[in-house]
Formats: C-alpha cells, structure tokens, sequence
C-alpha cells in the first residue's frame, strides 16, 4: 500500500507521538521490576528519537511546533524513567524535580531567542537515555552512584549552556534590533 | 552543522570529567572504612547475644536492611551488639553466641572492608554466622563469595539472606508494599525466625 505524500509526512510526527505514548508503559515496566522489556520499550524511544528528526527534514516540514513536540516527548520518557526509579528508591525523587526545572528552562530560555535548536541540551537528551539504559541494563549500587553524578553534572551543563545562549542573545538585542520568534 | 560537533565535543568532555572524577571518588569510598562506636540493641535480650559487623552502603538502603533485621533479632529476645566493619571493631569472642556480616555489594562481590574485617579476625571460632547482602541486581555470587571467605575464617554461615532494589525481593507475594518495604519485612521476620536454629 502506498500512502499518499500528505500522510507520509505525518510519519515522523507519529514515530514522536508514539515515543510519548511510550513513556507510561516505561515508567510501569520498571516500577513492576520487568527491566529487560523497559529496556526494550527504551530501545524504541531512543531509535525513534534519531530517526524522526531527519526523516521530517526528508519527507516532512520542519515547523517551531515539531521541535517543542520531539523535546517534550524526550522529556516525558526521561522523566518518566527516573520517576520510576525514584519510585523504586533507586534515585531520589529530587533528580526528577531537576530534570522538569531544566525542561521549564529549556522552554522558557527558547521562548526569548530566535533559535530553539540546542546542540548541547540536544545531546545531553541523548546521554540522560544512556543513563536510563545502563540502569536498567547493569544494576550496580556503585553504577548507579556514577549514573548519578553524570545525570547531575550533564543537567548543571546544559542549564548554564542555557542561560549564557540567552544572556548573550539579550546583549545582542540590547544593541541591535533582532526579532524573535514571539514577534 | 558545526554546532553540532561542538555541542557534542562539550557533552563528552563535562560527561568525561564527571565519570572519571565521581568513579575515583566512589571507589575510594567504597573501600574506605566507617569507624563507628559500639550500639548495644535490647541488652536485656536472653535468648542470646549477637554480634553484628557491617558495611554502610553508598545508599540508605544496606542500613535499613540491617537495621530491621536488627528489629526482629530484638523482637526474639536477642541482645544484638551493632558496629561497623574498621579496624575498631571489636572481635567476636566467646562472649557472642551468633555473628552477622552485613553490607552493600558492588561489582557481584561483597563490600571490601567487611570482607577485609572478616580475614583480618582470621578465626570465627565455628560460631554461627548469618550473611545479610543487599544489592541493586543479582546477589547471589556475592553471598557465594561472602560464604567462602566465612568458611575460610572458620565461620558456620547458617543462614544467608540476600536483598536487592531492582528484582523482586518476594516472588511468592507474601508480603505487602514496594519491593525495598518487602525486603525490611522479610529481614524483620529473618531476625524474628533465626533464634531457634541457632540454639
């Protein structure tokens, strides 16, 4: 069957959609201690996230809607993953409060310049689902104690990234007239 | 494009740093030794008298493992004496009619000071000893392991008990609650259940 081009574009948003949808059945899956099918089930969400964004370039159209849609269902699996292990007493549940305020910076640092595209908090997405893999495939006290402080240090990374990309972006505008994406 | 490749050289070397420097740092905690006094639980306990030499953990979960097993060793009528396995720590002597080693496990073995008190007190003296493992995955080698370096030390293990966070603690579901609640009722009842096997 051959899907007509205005459906074939909707491909990649689905692959997104459905990467969202994955994070309940994540956070289930782990909390009833099934950690091979989570990692299964994060397989997925990882394969679609590097997957979706090249393949709306090729057959989609890129729009400022899409991108907040692919960061936020990165964020509902991610948190959805350690609110499962926070839930399991695996971390402490103020990893999964980090993890949103990072988000909210992300969201709101987005909203004051022209670009949304963040190469560093782009990648650090990439690492935290690393993180939730080694988790879920090598349970080890002193594995987890390192997964931590990566988590850790990766989210102070890329808020500070964050705020330096925005605090330039204001001394920009401050001396040329630049129009973000809000006008 | 090239943010791209510049994003990424960043992620790698903050996330380089971080692993070297947090791993060095863990590993020399987890062999480190905790010098802790000696607590006497229940010390009107008759039943009998029980030393207890453990390993605090990187998390709290070790601790809460011993100390309910603790609860219910108590609750039998067992006066149990509690310290940390260091160079401090008292050797088992006559006076204690039941040892146990408790502690976290790291890489499938048991945490290196209480393995390291257990060889330096060379002699159990054939008393009994109860092994008392918690561990994220599978434990099992580790109590393995743990069991061998108490036979090797002339120690009777009679009883080994291993707990985890991420694998089900209570596969016939006795018991009520999360996976790590399980586990400190589970230790609560060991205690409780332990004083007539021992006698």
């Amino acid at each position: 069957m051959v899907l007509p081009s205005n459906r074939v574009a909707l491909v990649p948003h689905a692959l997104t959609g459905l990467r969202a949808l994955s994070a309940p059945l994540l956070w289930w899956l782990v909390t009833s201690l099934q950690l091979k099918t989570a990692f299964l089930c994060l397989a997925f969400a990882m394969v679609s996230d590097a997957v979706d964004g090249p393949l709306m370039r090729r057959i989609g159209t890129p729009s400022v809607a899409g991108g907040y849609f692919d960061a936020t269902a990165d964020c509902a699996v991610i948190i959805a993953a350690f609110f499962a292990f926070a839930w399991i007493e695996v971390y402490s549940a103020w990893i999964v409060a980090f993890i949103g305020i990072v988000f909210l910076v992300f969201i709101v640092t987005s909203r004051l310049t022209p670009v949304i595209y963040d190469p560093v908090g782009r990648q650090i997405g990439g690492l935290l689902f690393l993180c939730v893999g080694a988790t879920l495939l090598q349970p080890d006290f002193f594995l987890q104690a390192v997964v931590l402080s990566i988590v850790t240090g990766s989210l102070a990374a890329t808020v500070t990234a964050r705020m330096v990309h925005t605090v330039r972006f204001a001394r920009l505008v401050a001396t040329v007239h630049i129009p973000n994406q809000l006008s | 494009m090239r943010s791209f490749w510049m994003g990424l050289l960043i992620v790698i070397a903050v996330v380089v740093v971080i692993a070297v420097g947090s791993s060095v740092w863990l590993f020399w905690r987890i062999n480190q030794e905790t010098v802790t006094s000696l607590v006497v639980t229940n010390p009107g306990g008759r039943v009998g008298k029980a030393l207890l030499v453990y390993q605090p953990g990187l998390t709290k979960f070790p601790e809460q493992v011993t100390t309910a097993f603790v609860s219910g060793l108590a609750a039998a009528g067992w006066q149990i004496s509690r310290t940390t396995a260091s160079r401090e720590a008292p050797v088992p002597d006559a006076a204690y009619d039941l040892i146990i080693f408790g502690g976290p496990v790291y890489f499938e073995a048991p945490a290196k000071p209480l393995a390291r008190y257990i060889a330096r007190v060379g002699d159990l003296g054939a008393k009994p000893v109860v092994i008392l493992l918690t561990g994220a995955g599978d434990v099992a080698g580790a109590i393995a392991a743990t069991e061998r370096i108490v036979i090797a030390a002339k120690g009777r293990p009679i009883r080994s008990l291993g707990f985890t966070t991420m694998k089900p603690n209570d596969e016939q579901g006795k018991y009520s609650g999360s996976n790590t609640e399980r586990a400190l009722q589970i230790a609560s009842e060991a205690g409780q259940k332990l004083s007539p096997a021992t006698q």
